[in-house]
């Protein structure tokens, strides 16, 4: 008399599921444009300005003194 | 060991600082070319975003002790204006004379304004005979500012701003037509008029001449009906530009129109030669002039008394039947609109 099998054999992945690339969601120009173009610009462009706006007012300051000091040593 | 950990710790201090050198680079960049073009910042700062700031190699407003102008006392408040004159002129009698309206006025501190002049002003031609006369006859007119919020909210030294340009306005009036302007006050409106009869009604405190600054922008003259021996008492400023003294040809066109002048085409030669009663928008580097003719009427219109449109068409004597009646005089609205068609009467 035959013993019933307890743990059948596993059946072998399927290669073709395992190998199935990963999709990805594809990204749209809009969401691009503003994570490449205008998010960065606005923060480098608002830190630009920002120093403009120190450098002109506080020109006497420590940190206009202390980059202009830092400039000097190259330019 | 030691060789790998120092390797980690390079690695990480490179992954984190090298943003923040970034970061901080662009922030000294900037700090670097503010510092370098520290006039053409500030400049900018103060003509376009209104800031108030001082530009190094500029003369420097001279803000001396306050000038504490003295209240005008029972002055009647519309229709007996009081040009300040040397001698008595001889005008015309003013269409209306109502009662004197006792006024008791807030004395008005103002600043004493030395800025120069921002245009060149050519020197005007030489006058000869009658024209000499009155050009050397001076006269004084007070003048109470009105202020559009508008203004004020983009504008917020609207005082100073106003202050100068009543200076420099009075400046180039008395080199041309011997015409000084007082500064009797400085209010700012709570909503901006549609109409000037809006503000006529407005306290004068002894004013001859009501200015409405608004912070509309010039596109073309108002239509203004004046009288034949009186100068209107409420006129509208545009603004020419976003500068520090964009409203000055504006003030200058508005006291042109008020004092009789006509305002020219823009192909006329006159205009082309640069009057500031040219009906065009001038950049702000050309020189200010007076064309002939406007100055002449000006000069002879800056004697009469100051008249309440509205009030014309009440006159204390009857007009003889045979006498042709003055002009009724219109007032323009502020924002320039086309006049509404009257309704005729059934």
């Amino acid at each position: 008399m035959a013993q019933p099998v307890r743990n059948p054999p596993k059946k072998a992945p399927d290669k073709a599921l395992e190998k199935a690339p990963v999709v990805e969601e594809p990204q749209s120009r809009l969401s691009w444009i503003l994570g490449w173009i205008v998010i960065p610009g606005l923060l480098f462009g608002g830190l630009f300005l920002g120093g403009v706006y120190v450098g002109a007012n506080n020109h006497d300051g420590w940190i206009a003194s202390a980059v202009m000091w830092l400039f000097g040593l190259f330019w | 060991m030691a060789l790998a950990r120092v390797k980690n710790l390079a690695k990480l201090t490179l992954l984190i600082g090298t943003p923040i050198a970034i970061l901080v680079g662009m922030f000294s960049c900037g700090v670097y070319c503010g510092h370098e073009n520290r006039d053409a910042v500030l400049k900018f700062e103060r003509d376009w975003l209104g800031f108030d700031v001082t530009v190094p190699g500029e003369p420097v407003p001279v803000k001396t002790e306050p000038v504490k102008t003295e209240p005008v006392k029972t002055e009647p408040v519309k229709t007996e204006p009081m040009p300040v004159k040397t001698e008595p002129v001889k005008t015309e009698p003013t269409p209306v004379k109502t009662e004197p309206v006792p006024v008791q006025p807030e004395p008005v501190v103002l600043a004493k304004v030395e800025d120069p002049l921002p245009f060149p002003m050519p020197e005007p031609a030489p006058l000869s005979g009658d024209s000499r006369a009155k050009l050397d006859d001076p006269v004084r007119i007070s003048v109470k500012v009105l202020v559009d919020p508008a203004l004020a909210v983009r504008r917020p030294d609207w005082l100073a701003y106003v202050q100068r340009h009543i200076a420099w306005g009075s400046l180039v009036l008395e080199k041309q037509i011997g015409l000084h302007l007082d500064l009797a006050g400085i209010v700012k409106l709570v909503d901006t008029p549609r109409d000037l009869s809006e503000v006529q009604s407005h306290a004068r405190e002894g004013a001859n001449l009501l200015l409405v600054f608004v912070d509309d922008e010039f596109s073309r003259p108002v239509a203004v009906n004046g009288f034949n021996n009186a100068n209107l008492d409420v006129m509208v400023v545009h603004a020419v530009g976003r500068s520090r003294s964009a409203h000055l040809r504006g003030l200058l066109l508005a006291v042109g129109q008020v004092l009789g002048a006509q305002p020219l085409g823009p192909d006329d030669e006159a205009t082309v030669q640069g009057s500031w009663m040219g009906a065009v928008r001038v950049e702000d580097t050309r020189p200010i002039k007076l064309d002939a003719t406007n100055r002449l009427i000006m000069l002879t219109h800056k004697a009469y008394d100051f008249t309440s449109p509205s009030l014309a068409g009440q006159p204390s004597e009857p007009t003889p039947p045979d006498e042709p009646t003055p002009a009724q005089p219109t007032l323009p609205t502020v924002h320039d609109e086309p006049a509404l068609p009257e309704e005729e009467a059934p």
